[in-house]
């Protein structure tokens, strides 16, 4: 069965907002003068309030309610300003407080990896806007160290014939010891299934060794 | 997910969503589209943008 991290690839953003919209447009600079020294300053207010806040999930509730105080002063101040002519753009998102949009960065892991950028794509020209959560492929750290233990191994084409596998180089264990305890012991060679190709240990090496590595015991370590 | 927008006045844009999929490796998986509604452009200019939209959800973007 296909892992869950296989089952969710990097969603783009769509070409043709991309192409066509992305990035700031000649006019948008010059537009911007449009605002004042003091909305200018309710915004870096704004900004400051949602810098950190993991685009909303870690907005307190007090954090939140000044937040909507400095927005609707800005929005008074702003009030009648035209904004559709600089709208065209793709559009990152900083800070939510739609529970749809934090469900999705809050629970990416649920799919095996962590909520990439979120973009909101407006394009005026088509009348078209498409919100794109990006969902790399590449899973979440703390998503594998829940749900299984890392793989000691590259995955062998052929687990039953590892001498098949273009990535495997063989290697022998050729001894474990603890050297201060109280004298140096010997201990037994754990010998990975995968990491010794029958055909890469020499028939005299394999006389000498074949108390060590069996067929049986490269069960009973691919069990344990 | 896909919306079709419109304007209405120099801050107000409607959208209705038209469809939404997820994007796969083994193909996309098209899901019903929901929901219409409005947002408000309180603040554009050449980076930031703040909105409000009609279920009241407060937005801050940066321009990509």
């Amino acid at each position: 069965m296909a892992s869950s991290a296989a089952l969710v690839r990097r969603i783009r953003a769509p070409s043709s907002v991309s192409a066509r919209s992305c990035g700031r447009r000649p006019g948008v600079a010059a537009r911007a003068a449009k605002y004042s020294a003091q909305e200018k300053a309710i915004l870096d207010d704004i900004l400051g309030r949602v810098d950190g806040a993991e685009r909303g999930l870690s907005m307190s509730k007090a954090g939140e309610v000044e937040l909507r105080k400095a927005v609707a002063a800005l929005a008074e101040l702003t009030k009648g300003k035209d904004t559709w002519s600089d709208l065209s753009a793709n559009w990152e998102l900083v800070y939510t407080t739609e529970k749809e949009t934090l469900f999705i960065v809050q629970n990416a892991s649920w799919f095996g990896t962590e909520a990439g950028p979120i973009y909101q794509g407006i394009d005026t020209e088509a009348s078209t806007l498409k919100c794109v959560p990006d969902l790399p492929a590449a899973p979440a750290p703390h998503h594998i160290a829940r749900t299984r233990a890392p793989s000691p191994a590259p995955p062998a084409t052929d687990p039953r014939d590892p001498a098949r596998d273009p990535r495997a180089t063989p290697f022998r264990p050729a001894r474990t010891a603890v050297p201060h305890w109280p004298r140096p012991l010997a201990l037994p060679t754990a010998v990975h299934p995968l990491a010794v190709p029958p055909a890469a240990i020499s028939s005299r090496s394999r006389r000498r060794d074949r108390s060590r590595w069996t067929p049986a015991s490269a069960r009973r370590a691919r069990s344990g | 997910m896909d919306a079709r927008i419109s304007q209405e006045g120099p801050q107000r844009v409607n959208f209705v969503f038209e469809a939404a999929r997820v994007e796969r490796e083994k193909g996309d998986i098209s899901v019903p589209p929901f929901g219409k509604g409005w947002f408000e452009n309180i603040y554009v200019d050449a980076t930031w943008r703040v909105a409000e939209d009609s279920r009241g959800d407060i937005l801050v973007t940066r321009r990509g």
